[in-house]
């Protein structure tokens, strides 16, 4: 019986070789990207537990815009999983919070590239706060389960605005840059 | 940015300004009435809506405890170190204090009811 897409007279193979394509590739070196300035971003103190400027998403928001939203996911979730292997956090709460933020926001920016007329502020700011909202979420459901937790929430929105606008705007004069610039990654070599 | 852009940075300083207001009013979210324990045994619920005082016997006395704009204090308690008493004003869902020596609790219940207060590694 032959499978669909494969030669009926091929000798059964118990092993594949995988060769990784050209978007493998790029979303490894993207991915590298991002994890380097999450793990520097981890020495930087915060004056607020919670509140970090979030700058590994500015990667995230311009390989949506470049990529789509397929490399942005693996982007992001690659990120998270290196980035706790290297912080030495994987698989603990600070992992976990985390992968829930990347994951809320990684699902927050595939849903608002569908708005028309969205900038890449627009679609920062909103990973940012979708971001906040589930590591809150998370938070409060299960590791601090204080039914005080939401009194800090509006501090947390108000630094995602923040954040968010910011890396925003980093993410679109990168996005410019880009687009001026002879060495587009999305050019054929 | 876009149009598009101002108006979800608007509405989102918009949401998070109302969370504000709902959040931080004074007097907290849901602190609407306060328990006392004595020696484990609820012996007093207390509506933070409506200001007074109260008294609870304890095995060394009286403690007192005041209600005022929908907070909740111990004023006096039998104790060496009257840490209740220094405690101050209870005003949130989950707030509480204790005076150990008068075995007296006074706590503000919150929403939910859970074994742990937190979870850290």
């Amino acid at each position: 019986m032959a499978l669909p897409g494969r030669h009926p007279a091929a000798p059964a193979r118990l092993s594949r070789t995988l060769t990784p394509e050209r978007s493998d590739l790029r979303v490894a070196h993207l991915a590298a990207l991002a994890v380097a300035i999450h793990v520097a971003e981890a020495v930087i103190p915060s004056p607020i537990p919670g509140v970090r400027p979030g700058l590994a998403n500015i990667v995230v928001v311009v390989v949506l815009q470049r990529f789509g939203a397929g490399t942005a996911a693996w982007v992001a979730l690659l990120r998270v999983v290196a980035g706790g292997l290297l912080l030495g956090t994987f698989l603990a709460p600070t992992f976990l919070l985390s992968l829930t933020g990347a994951g809320a926001a990684a699902a927050t920016l595939a849903a608002a590239c569908r708005i028309p007329g969205i900038g890449t502020v627009g679609l920062s700011l909103l990973a940012s706060l979708a971001h906040v909202s589930g590591q809150f979420l998370l938070a409060w459901q299960w590791l601090v389960p204080h039914p005080s937790l939401p009194v800090i929430l509006p501090v947390l929105l108000t630094a995602a605005i923040a954040t968010g606008c910011v890396n925003g705007m980093i993410a679109a004069s990168l996005l410019r840059r880009l687009d001026s610039d002879g060495r587009d990654p999305r050019r054929p070599t | 940015m876009t149009r598009v852009d101002i108006a979800i940075l608007v509405l989102a300083m918009a949401g998070t300004a109302t969370l504000y207001m709902a959040l931080w009013q004074p007097g907290g979210s849901a602190a609407r009435y306060a328990t006392v324990r004595v020696e484990d045994e609820t012996v007093l619920r207390i509506d933070l809506r409506r200001d007074g005082v109260h008294a609870v016997e304890g095995p060394l006395g009286t403690t007192r405890i005041q209600v005022s704009e929908g907070r909740v204090r111990v004023t006096d308690s039998p104790g060496r170190r009257r840490i209740c008493v220094r405690d101050g004003w209870l005003d949130r869902p989950g707030a509480a204090t204790v005076c150990l020596p008068n075995r007296v609790v006074v706590a503000i219940p919150g929403t939910t009811e859970t074994e742990l207060d937190g979870i850290t590694w």
